[in-house]
Formats: structure tokens, C-alpha cells, sequence
């Protein structure tokens, strides 16, 4: 009965309550002292300190002591399995040690190559940017265009730009890099992922940038030249701001984590924003742009999810493993061929930091039973 | 992650998934039902972390429970008023009185109405939030908060519908809020 009447309540709060249910609720409101109980709940004052409350609530922290506490419960039991377990893991690494000694070995160790991260010019040619050493970015005219140094490629802001010109950032498999656009702009890009701008921000218009994959958006504050990322068919609509973008092709979403700020969203490739009936999104909230029903959803979120992979850090929230395959594949640049079908459509709930690819297999391992091999350098996951 | 039930039942197989799902949804309120009785932040943190923990321990049980809300707000009582016997001898509780019995009715509807809305206006984009806010919780004249806000008061109509409309396709069962409302 509570949950009922509390479902009354809220629907008349908002609006929402059909006659039928009017009539159950003035029934329940008869009675003085739930028509006390009433007035209380619905007081706006009294709300606005519950959500000042709510705000203040850290369940993350609450939840990871009695993750704790679970695992210390469960440690006992896990040593005594491994007195036994290390005797048929000490005959396991005989035969693991006759294996690669006796056998060519070469085919089951990961071999992860390095790739480089490349920059596309206006003319269509290609420069490596080795992130061991400088190097200057200069145009067919001979203009200095911006400086890489190590893992960062600076613009300046001293050319003259008639028209735009578009340089094209290339970030392969297993690298990230940052990038400062010549109006001060940072961003900083993941794995697998392109960004197409121009060299220099014309005096007219808006600030127009092209992404493929993920990157952190730090924009230089301009209210005059609105700063608009575009990503697949979703376009983000910014004068000065902090968010995340993640438009990865196996993804159904295209995800916009707003860290500071606020931020405009609209969709469509030549479309303009209209601040009147586009959605907009503050700060902690994600706007979720699902490419199969072309719909934005918000949601409020711990950006901190969204932002870690600049740490370093790889954090999958109900994720089924699928989803999870591509981005190991492009966070540690591997191959990964899942033949467990099972697996697939599982959901995990996983954090990583810092961890090799036989660490995070062996995670999953461990937690699903799985086996996986390594075979001309990919992993195959039976 | 949408039914409740399915939740219950990957929690059954021990889904760390499922436990921080149920964790994320019912905390909040459960935090806020046990600091009415134990009147401090960090008690009904542990009283509330217990309960949870508690949960997973009996989580192979999971399926004897008929309302897990239901379920976890009397825990969460029940552990609030064990902890004001231990610190406080001179608290006779009687936990089966009939005053006490309303009390705890009381506080449970107090705190799922506002587990509801709260949900209910993160989920609604920020300009919508605002009016229907000031429209619906502080009862604002449209007039008054077209001034507020500075827009028109055909802006402050159009977007007040607009957040209802959305909260009436929530309560249809669509996103979240069916977890929210779920009664088993």
C-alpha cells in the first residue's frame, strides 16, 4: 500500500495522475494525518533540501568498502583451494616450460606492435609524428603551422586564413595524444581515433571540428564563434567548455559526458543548432545519442567514468563483452577472436588500471571460466 | 537490467552487476529512511553498508523475498533501532507498537516520493527541469517564472508540457523509472 500511495503522490507532484487515481488519493487524504504527511512531502522547500541531501550522498565510496569486506569473506576459502591448486599449477608450468623449450614458442607470445600516430595535411599528404622527438608542422608555403613535441601537437595562432584549411590527426591502436587547436582549444584523443579541423579558425562562423572515436574536449571560451564537434551524425554545440565524446563505430550510442559547462545537442550533418527546441545538458549529466532511433537521451552520470581512459584507466559499466572486444582491441592494439557465445551477450562490471592484456584476460578468465589461446599473434577466445 | 526480477535473479547467481544495480538504485533513500532514526551521517552510512552486505550474503535466498524494497527499508529500520538500543539504554523500543508501525510507513512513502522525483527531474533535460520545477514543486505563477527565467510565458507553457509529457512516457514503464515504481 505504501508504494501505491507513494506513486500517487509523485504522480500528483508531477502532474501525471489520471482521475482513477485521484479519486484512491483523496480517499487516502481524508484522513488528516495523511493529509499532514502530504503537505510535508510535498513542500517545496523540504524537497529542495532532500536534493541538496541526495547531491551530497557518496555511495561509490560506501560501495567499495563492502566490495571489500565481500572479497575479505571470501579469502579463506579461495587459500586453502590454492594449497592444493599450486601443486597442479607447479605440474602445469613443467609442461608449459617443456612446451617452450622443446616447441617453437614464438607463436603464442603477443607480440604487440607499435603504431605511429600520423598527421593528414590539406594536400592530402601524410607526416609521422614520432612521440620520441620534435618536430615542426609547416605547410607547402612554408609557414609554421604548430609544434609536436612528444605526445602533444600545438597550433599557432599567428597565420592568416582566407580559407579553411583542415589538418586531419591521426591516433592509431594503443596510443592517445593531445592536440591544442590554434584558438587555444585542447583536446585530448583516444585510441582509434581521428580528428579533422581546421589550422586556424576563421574570423566569421563557428568553430567546425570532425571526430572519429573518443576524445576530452577542453574549448577556449568564445561566445562569438560557437564551438561545434560533429561525430557520425550527432553535433555538439559549445561557446566554452569541458566534456567527453565517445562515437566509436560498435557503439549503438554516441555518448556526450558533460564535465563543466553546458553544452547544446542536435543531430543531422548540415543541421544548425535552435537553443529553443535543441536539447541541452549541464554539467554531470550525459546526453546519449542512439544511432538506430536517431533519439538524444539524457542522464545524470559520474563523469568520472568517461574521463578515466586519460588516466589510463579502462572502466566497462554493464557492458555485454562484445562491446568490451573492440576496445581492448584498440586500447592494447591485439586481436581478439571470441568463439564463446555465451560470452558475448554477458555483461561486465570491470575496472582496469594500468593492467597488460594477459591481465584483463585472465580477469575475465577467472571470472567466467574461460580459456583463451594465442595463435599468430591473436587471441583467441574459446 | 530493466525488471526488477531479472535483477533478483542474476543477483541469485552471485552478478556483482546485479548487487551494485540494487545498490545504486535503493541507497539513496534507504540513507536518508535511516538517518531519521539514528540522526548521524556516518551510523546510517554503516547501518545502510550492512544492510547491503547483508543482502549479499543471502543473496542465494534472494528468491524467498517477496518485496525487496520492502525487504530492505524493514532491515534498515531493524539495524537502525539496534544500533539506538546499543548506544542508548534508555530507548525501550517497541518495535511492534502501532505507533512506531505508522512511523515507518510514514518515512517510507516520504522517502520513495522523493527517490521518484528526484529521479524523475535528472532525467529531464535542464531547461524542462527548470520550469517544471518551478511550476510544479514552488508552485510558481507562469508569469512569475517567465521572469525568473527570462523567457516568454508561451516558452514556460510549452516547456512545462514538455516535461510532463516526458515523465507521463516514463511511467508508461519506459526507462528507468520501472524499477522505480516496480511493485511486486
Amino acid at each position: 500500500m505504501e508504494y501505491r500511495i507513494s506513486k500517487l503522490i509523485y504522480k500528483s507532484i508531477s502532474k501525471t495522475i489520471i482521475k482513477e487515481e485521484e479519486v484512491v488519493l483523496d480517499d487516502w487524504l481524508s484522513h488528516a494525518k495523511n493529509r499532514k504527511l502530504y503537505e510535508k512531502i510535498i513542500d517545496s522547500d523540504y524537497i529542495q533540501n532532500k536534493i541538496s541531501s541526495y547531491n551530497k550522498i557518496d555511495g561509490d565510496r560506501v560501495y567499495r568498502k563492502i566490495e571489500s569486506q565481500i572479497i575479505e569473506a571470501s579469502k579463506p576459502r579461495y587459500i586453502k583451494f590454492l594449497k592444493y591448486a599450486a601443486v597442479f599449477i607447479g605440474m602445469m608450468s613443467l609442461t608449459y616450460f617443456y612446451q617452450q623449450t622443446w616447441l617453437n614458442g614464438d607463436e603464442n607470445t603477443l607480440q604487440i606492435n607499435d603504431e605511429k600516430i600520423t598527421l593528414q595535411l590539406d594536400d592530402g599528404s601524410i607526416e609521422i609524428l614520432n612521440q620520441d622527438a620534435s618536430s615542426e608542422i609547416i605547410d607547402k608555403q612554408g609557414n609554421l603551422l604548430g609544434v609536436q613535441q612528444g605526445n602533444k601537437l600545438v597550433y599557432g595562432d599567428s597565420n592568416i586564413e582566407e580559407s579553411l584549411v583542415y589538418n586531419t590527426l591521426i591516433v592509431p591502436n594503443g596510443k592517445t595524444f593531445e592536440l591544442v587547436l590554434s584558438d587555444g582549444t585542447k583536446v585530448n584523443l583516444n585510441a582509434g581515433t581521428s580528428l579533422k579541423y581546421p589550422i586556424k579558425f576563421l574570423k566569421e562562423g563557428n568553430r567546425h571540428v570532425f571526430l572519429n572515436g573518443e576524445a576530452y574536449f577542453d574549448v577556449a571560451e568564445d561566445k562569438k564563434h560557437p564551438f561545434i564537434v560533429n561525430a557520425n551524425n550527432l553535433n555538439v554545440h559549445v561557446v566554452g567548455t569541458e566534456f567527453n565524446v565517445t562515437a566509436y563505430p560498435e557503439d549503438d550510442t554516441i555518448d556526450v559526458a558533460l564535465v563543466e559547462g553546458e553544452v547544446g545537442l542536435y543531430s543531422g550533418k548540415n543541421a544548425t543548432y535552435n537553443p529553443i527546441n535543441d536539447i541541452s545538458i549541464l554539467s554531470g549529466y550525459k546526453g546519449a545519442y542512439n544511432k538506430n532511433s536517431k533519439q538524444i537521451a539524457t542522464q545524470k552520470v559520474n563523469t568520472g567514468i568517461y574521463t578515466a581512459w586519460m588516466k589510463g584507466e579502462l572502466l566497462y559499466r554493464n557492458l555485454p563483452f562484445e562491446k568490451i572486444i573492440p576496445k581492448l582491441e584498440r586500447h592494447y592494439n591485439v586481436t581478439i577472436i571470441n568463439t564463446n557465445d555465451d560470452l558475448a551477450n554477458e555483461l561486465f562490471y570491470a575496472s582496469f588500471k594500468d593492467e597488460s592484456i594477459e591481465n584483463v584476460l585472465n580477469y575475465f578468465s577467472e571470472i567466467h571460466k574461460i580459456a583463451y589461446i594465442i595463435q599468430n599473434n591473436q587471441i583467441i577466445i574459446k | 537490467m530493466q525488471e526488477l526480477n531479472n535483477v533478483l535473479l542474476r543477483l541469485k547467481q552471485g552478478d556483482k552487476e546485479a548487487y551494485r544495480f540494487l545498490f545504486d538504485t535503493f541507497y539513496p533513500r534507504l540513507y536518508m529512511f535511516s538517518l531519521k532514526y539514528v540522526k548521524d551521517h556516518f551510523i546510517a552510512e554503516e547501518v545502510v553498508g550492512d544492510t547491503f552486505l547483508k543482502l549479499w550474503q543471502k543473496r542465494h535466498k534472494v528468491h524467498k523475498i517477496e518485496n525487496i524494497k520492502s525487504y530492505l527499508y524493514k532491515m534498515v529500520r531493524n539495524t537502525s533501532y539496534d544500533y539506538l538500543k546499543k548506544t542508548d539504554h534508555n530507548v525501550r523500543l517497541d518495535v511492534k507498537s502501532h505507533d512506531s508501525f505508522t512511523l515507518t510507513n510514514d518515512y517510507i512513502i516520504e522517502e520513495e516520493v522523493h527517490a521518484i522525483l528526484i529521479k524523475a527531474l535528472e532525467s529531464l533535460p535542464p531547461k524542462c527541469r527548470k520550469v517544471f520545477s518551478l511550476s510544479c514543486i514552488e508552485k510558481l505563477k507562469y508569469k512569475e517564472i517567465a521572469e525568473e527565467l527570462q523567457i516568454s510565458v508561451n516558452t514556460v507553457k510549452s516547456q512545462r508540457a514538455r516535461a510532463i509529457e516526458l515523465l507521463k512516457i516514463q511511467l508508461k514503464g519506459h526507462l528507468f523509472l520501472q524499477v522505480f515504481l516496480e511493485l511486486l
